[in-house]
């Protein structure tokens, strides 16, 4: 897959996008050309941003989450993963506290509804690709309209990074494709930085 | 509580299975496999059991782990929601029904539903036991309430989580559940 145009860097949100069907707001997004935020879009930001300070002075989960102790927690850290010639992949986790990834939600679903998704395995397979110990992955949702607070964890196995790292590939390959065969990189040149 | 499982003897039993008869001799063969399915049982309830108590302990507010083959997962049961009386009047109609059953007099069908419409009543056509008593309920609609929280970010006013709702844990295999991403 060699050829001249940017290595293709994938993350999660956009290959999300890919293949659900929704091309054009991938493109826009892969591109920034534009992005929609939405009203619950804003309101989970607020809330990461706030997290985010919480975790960083307290050491601990936010209040949300029980205040649970944290050892040394990283968070929204970006991880550029040179993965093949043709591919990067971007991940930036909410909180990563060696071996555990924290992923942090809101909105009306619960913690479950976010396992069966690639975004763990994705988050996973970014730190094993750095060698980075990555034991589980751990999602805290918090559901701000019930007040509620559910965990799940999903357990870093073998079987779950071949999953991800093929779907990665895959989707990944067929985006860089359609990129380069309508010569994308050209039409919206400039530099690409993923989020 | 012994419990054991010997695999050649369920072979045997499947052999035997597979050339029963209508016949007193069977008796033991079938009493044999509601054995068998009743010790599996008693397994499994201890393995919910355990795994109960280690899923509060590695979060209180545990719903779901899951590695290569099987899901834990709690399950809440029972009503959702539920109309707070005191604020009933101020509860968007749309999101729940009121149901009672009457008694009525002895007449017709006809006249019963006729009598019962012609005061703005709809009247359910599912058969039910008779009563003597005049019972009335009210139901959630659970996914009219799910999408009024989600677009208005907040609990509409009259109808109340039920709080503590009973929860049960359950273990599953993973690929007996292909909804969702992976399923795609």
């Amino acid at each position: 897959m060699a050829n001249n145009n940017p290595k293709f860097r994938a993350s999660y949100s956009y290959l999300k996008l890919w293949t659900e069907g929704r091309w054009e707001e991938a493109i826009k997004a892969y591109f920034k050309l534009d992005r929609y935020i939405s009203r619950q879009m804003a309101e989970g930001s607020d809330y990461h941003n706030e997290w985010e300070a919480y975790v960083n002075a307290h050491k601990t989960l936010p209040p949300e989450f029980n205040c649970l102790p944290l050892n040394n927690p990283i968070c929204e850290e970006k991880l550029v993963i040179p993965v093949y010639e043709w591919l990067d992949l971007v991940v930036k986790m909410d909180c990563y506290d060696n071996p555990i990834i924290h992923e942090f939600k809101t909105g009306s679903l619960e913690s479950s509804d976010y396992v069966r998704t690639y975004q763990p395995a994705t988050y996973a397979i970014g730190n094993v690709l750095l060698k980075r110990p990555a034991k589980s992955v751990d999602i805290h949702h918090w559901n701000q309209y019930a007040k509620k607070y559910t965990f799940s964890r999903v357990v870093v196995t073998e079987q779950l990074l071949t999953g991800g790292i093929n779907w990665i590939e895959a989707v990944g390959s067929e985006m860089y494709s359609y990129f380069c065969d309508n010569d994308l990189y050209t039409k919206f040149a400039k530099p690409i930085k993923t989020s | 509580m012994q419990i054991t499982i010997d695999t050649d003897e369920l072979k045997h039993l499947k052999e035997e299975l597979e050339v029963i008869k209508l016949e007193p001799v069977a008796e033991s063969t079938l009493a044999r496999i509601i054995q068998l399915s009743d010790q599996v049982e008693k397994l499994k309830d201890i393995a919910k059991e355990q795994l109960l108590a280690r899923a509060k302990e590695l979060n209180p507010n545990f719903k779901s782990w899951e590695a290569d083959l099987i899901r834990i997962s709690m399950r809440p049961y029972g009503a959702k929601y539920y109309v707070n009386e005191a604020e009933f009047t101020l509860a968007p109609k749309e999101l729940f029904t009121t149901k009672a059953d009457v008694i009525a007099p002895n007449v017709d069908f006809s006249e019963i539903e006729k009598a019962l419409t012609d005061i703005g009543f709809a009247v359910d056509k599912t058969k039910t036991k008779g009563e003597e008593k005049l019972k009335i309920s009210r139901a959630v609609d659970t996914k009219a309430v799910d999408k009024w929280v989600k677009e208005h970010r907040g609990m509409p006013t009259g109808i109340n989580i039920v709080p503590d709702r009973p929860v049960s844990l359950s273990f599953n295999l993973k690929d007996t559940d292909t909804e969702g991403e992976y399923g795609e």
